[in-house]
């Protein structure tokens, strides 16, 4: 199979599931599908000759990160999938092909990543009286450090660093000023304008923030 | 390009006198290299003294012959050829300390976490704590220049 | 009359502001007038903004200086943190290639940004344009106290080949315009401690707030001129939190735009000055 024909394929049997393809070098495609996808392209796959090679899971601070790795006639695929940390949930596809059982499980006890119907959840790789729910190789579910995070999300939500507050407002009527001062949180119109900067910069990508739920991802302490 | 005039090699120069004791040379340097802003993970550090506010750093002066690349017993410090930098391969590092008591000011320093050494790597040639300094205390420099600062401030002129 | 785009920052309108109240009034005996920066959002604050995101605090501060663009008008900063923020993204927008970046990120908003006007602190605006010899016109009750000055440390950035002292010392002048006694001293020149103060408040109280406040104590300064809310609201939050270190001070600390405007003649119920958490009311009847 050449690499335009691994990617048709992908393309076919994934549709909207498949979120980006392409052939990273000679032999070599790279595509990173949704997790709800893995399921249809390991049946796909395994009517295509394929010989599985490795699970490499990531930790990327926000996300897990799974790669697997393919072999097809001496091409290789990695299909890449992205569980966010709230809720690090994948099909396992032991049952298609037998082989990864193994790298799901140390997938699955190395950096939490889980695995729905697998058929062996045990220990694999650590010992048995292991803590539940630590994992060696994990990383602190955060991207900002924990003194910038609150700040960086009040900006990007009031647009300021903190809210004004009630008594604060009632202070300002005092002493004569306007209770709302000329900030954007005061003008909607302007608030609209700053939130839709703060999508657009790729704060989203980068920094980690969730704009439906006006929140940074991640745990603080 | 091989450095030969050590003179020309860039270094990072500090003046106390511009200095406010701000420490946002540290939060930058910890936040680079570590991604925190602990101030205990930085390469540079700031003394204040409370009685007269004399203000003094201590940082890697990135040597003409470094004694901590001499002490190291695996050959894990290592100086470029080219910039003149000395970077710490923590890869190669055993955690002897050997470096960190070699040189004088303890630029290197040993991290608990990863049981190895650390120290300055000039931030691949545009240093943080330099770019986040708003005095201008930390910039980058020539030897050159910074002989000729540290002969005003401590040899008076001389 | 000349006119002034003012960005307050946050800082004063949500905490200090008898700052506002004070800078409207010495700009109307200047005879100056304010244009408002409407809809402008955080600058950001320093040391959030260059931790969070570059490229999204980066198109922030873009936006703010767009507004005050559109008007054609430079930006004045009463904060010395807005004054770094803006600043620095003012000289990173030179860089076209960084420029056209942001641009594309602005453009989705409907604004640009072409960078043609400057950013300034007030102290360079009334040290320049008004003049100390004019501010001494003005000066109806000539302060009587001994007061320190305390800079900030993000006052001290200068373009290339600019004097450091250049803006620190106009406020030294502004202060002693006013008439009053100066305390000056090694320490003026020491941070507040804000920065690390998010971080490590106890080592950022003992190496930075707690010997200057020792240091003022012993100079027999009646009150700390500031020239940024943040140090303002350090100081004053610094002092509360010290008590829980054993050491009481009660060392009023307030801006310059308070002490101009006190000095004109303004009464101080006027200015709320009831907003600070050090004794500045007290002082400020004594003084004038």
């Amino acid at each position: 199979m050449q690499e335009n024909q691994i990617i048709d394929l992908l393309k076919k049997t994934l549709s909207e599931m498949l979120l980006s393809a392409k052939i990273e070098r000679e032999r070599k495609v790279l595509a990173e599908i949704k997790p709800e996808g893995i399921r249809d392209a390991a049946s796909a796959l395994v009517r295509n000759d394929v010989r599985f090679i490795i699970i490499a899971a990531l930790d990327s601070g926000l996300d897990i990160e799974l790669l697997y790795h393919v072999d097809l006639a001496g091409r290789l695929l990695v299909l890449k999938t992205k569980l966010p940390k709230e809720a690090p949930e994948i099909d396992s596809i032991a049952d298609i092909i037998p082989g990864t059982e193994w790298a799901e499980r140390e997938a699955a006890e190395l950096v939490g990543a889980r695995f729905r119907n697998s058929p062996n959840q045990t220990h694999l790789v650590l010992k048995k009286d292991w803590e539940e729910g630590k994992f060696p190789l994990a990383k602190p579910f955060k991207r900002l450090p924990d003194v910038v995070a609150p700040v960086a999300e009040s900006i990007a939500t009031v647009g300021a660093t903190a809210p004004l507050t009630p008594l604060m407002q009632r202070k300002r009527e005092e002493a004569g000023l306007a209770s709302q001062p000329p900030l954007s949180y005061s003008i909607e119109s302007q608030m609209k304008e700053v939130h839709q900067l703060i999508e657009q910069s790729g704060f989203v990508q980068r920094g980690g923030y969730d704009p439906e739920r006006r929140k940074l991802r991640g745990v603080r302490k | 390009m091989k450095i030969e005039d050590i003179s020309q090699q860039r270094v990072l120069i500090y003046d106390p006198e511009r200095c406010t004791g701000c420490k946002c040379c540290e939060m930058a340097c910890a936040n680079r290299n570590f991604g925190t802003l602990e101030l205990d993970k930085s390469h540079i550090r700031i003394f204040v003294d409370p009685k007269n506010f004399d203000r003094e750093a201590i940082n890697c002066l990135h040597c003409a012959n470094p004694v901590c690349l001499n002490a190291c017993p695996v050959d894990a410090i290592s100086k470029d050829d080219e910039t003149g930098w000395v970077t710490l391969n923590q890869m190669k590092c055993i955690g002897c300390c050997s470096c960190t008591y070699a040189c004088p000011l303890m630029a290197a320093w040993f991290e608990e976490d990863r049981r190895a050494a650390n120290k300055c790597n000039f931030c691949d040639g545009s240093p943080n704590c330099a770019r986040f300094c708003s005095p201008q205390a930390i910039r980058v420099g020539t030897r050159a220049e910074a002989m000729e600062l540290a002969k005003r401030l401590y040899l008076g002129g001389k | 009359m000349k006119k002034y785009a003012i960005f307050w920052g946050c800082m004063i309108p949500q905490r200090l502001p008898s700052v506002e109240i004070a800078t409207r009034k010495v700009f109307e005996k200047l005879g100056l007038e304010i244009v408002e920066m409407e809809g402008y959002s955080c600058c950001p604050d320093p040391i959030v903004g260059r931790y969070m995101d570059r490229k999204t605090a980066l198109a922030i501060s873009a936006r703010n200086l767009a507004i005050a663009e559109k008007k054609g008008l430079d930006t004045v900063v009463l904060c010395n943190g807005c004054y770094e923020t803006l600043w620095e993204a003012r000289e990173d927008l030179e860089d076209k290639e960084q420029r056209k970046e942001v641009n594309s990120v602005l453009s989705k908003i409907g604004r640009t940004y072409e960078g043609k006007n400057k950013v300034r602190h007030i102290v360079e605006v009334l040290g320049d344009d008004i003049g100390v010899s004019e501010i001494k016109k003005l000066v109806k009750n000539p302060i009587k106290a001994k007061l320190a000055v305390h800079y900030g440390c993000h006052l001290f950035r200068a373009s290339e080949g600019e004097d450091m002292w250049r803006k620190p010392n106009q406020l030294t002048d502004l202060v002693a315009a006013t008439g009053a006694q100066i305390n000056r001293s090694k320490l003026d020149q020491i941070c507040c401690g804000f920065p690390t103060s998010h971080v490590n408040e106890e080592y950022s109280m003992n190496s930075n707030l707690m010997p200057k406040m020792e240091a003022y104590q012993q100079m027999g300064t009646e009150g700390v001129v500031v020239c940024c809310p943040a140090c303002n609201v350090q100081m004053e939050i610094g002092q509360m939190s010290l008590k829980k270190y054993g050491k009481k001070y009660s060392m009023p600390v307030f801006h310059l735009m308070e002490l101009l405007a006190l000095s004109f003649g303004v009464p101080p119920k006027e200015l709320s000055l009831g907003v600070h958490r050090s004794p500045v009311q007290q002082l400020a009847e004594r003084m004038v």
